[in-house]
């Protein structure tokens, strides 16, 4: 079987998430990050963002995933690199989605691309460059 | 005796942490994997340990840079994140991450840590190394 050739233009599939508390919670578990701007509401509520807010790179998993769907699972593995920037917090009820576009694919088979995070009112959340061999 | 704070004024650009380490567990990687319904972890084979997924490259990372700042001001925000790998990482991997303190600067009233980090593993070989953009509440 052939591997589908990656094309300057290419679109990965959008990939689209639910923000909740629960998963926020959850990723305080895996990570051990009970920064209360996470995890305590009444907290969050004195802040600036008026709520808790997820962990930016819990929710970049998402672009993550959208970059996958273009360059292939194993992506980061052969110097991938990727770098990230968070533009505005996601609040638990926000649903968010994912894309990603091959922005250049050079001559010796590395992919960049870009991808992004918004909002479904379409505030875009936070931004990344991705590169990496397909593999 | 109180335990120094860590805020922004306190940070010495230069400082180098000791490694940490860090070993990530399957039940870590299956919690992530439903709670955010990841679908794009290559399967294990062969008998290896699975791979963990590069979207938790973060939590070696931020285990390393919490236990850095242990006295922080909470509040703070990750502004940026980059990373880059150069080879994979399996579950139960015995993993060491160096912190240091980059660099800081203020803008337009907001308190900014660079923050990068350097993993290897127990072969001394790297396997990411990262670069962390903080806003520091205090």
């Amino acid at each position: 079987m052939t591997k589908k050739q990656v094309q300057v233009g290419d679109r990965a599939e959008p990939v689209s998430l639910v923000v909740t508390q629960e998963r926020i919670n959850a990723y305080s578990k895996i990570s051990n990050d009970y920064n209360p701007i996470h995890v305590d509401p009444e907290f969050g509520r004195k802040t600036e963002f008026g709520s808790t807010i997820a962990h930016g790179v819990s929710v970049a998993g998402l672009m993550f995933r959208a970059v996958t769907r273009l360059i292939g699972p194993a992506w980061p593995y052969q110097n991938g690199r990727l770098n990230m920037t968070f533009l505005s917090p996601t609040r638990p009820g926000d649903r968010v989605t994912a894309t990603a576009e091959v922005k250049e694919v050079r001559e010796d088979g590395l992919i960049v691309c870009e991808a992004s995070c918004q909002r479904d009112d379409g505030t875009k959340i936070m931004v990344c460059q991705a590169q990496g061999y397909p593999v | 005796m109180s335990e120094p704070t860590q805020n922004f004024d306190d940070l010495v650009v230069g400082t180098v942490y000791p490694p940490v380490e860090y070993r990530m567990t399957a039940e870590q990687v299956g919690i992530w994997v439903e709670a955010f319904e990841d679908d794009s972890v290559p399967a294990a084979s062969g008998g290896e340990a699975p791979l963990v997924p590069a979207a938790l490259t973060s939590l070696y990372i931020l285990d390393a840079v919490l236990k850095a700042y242990p006295n922080r001001p909470k509040g703070n925000v990750h502004a940026k994140q980059e990373f880059v790998w150069y080879r994979p990482v399996r579950v139960g991997e015995a993993l060491y991450t160096e912190v240091i303190v980059a660099d800081k600067w203020i803008k337009r009233g907001r308190r900014y840590v660079q923050t990068e980090t350097r993993t290897s593993n127990a072969a001394g070989q790297l396997v990411a190394t990262g670069r962390m953009t903080s806003i520091f509440a205090r």
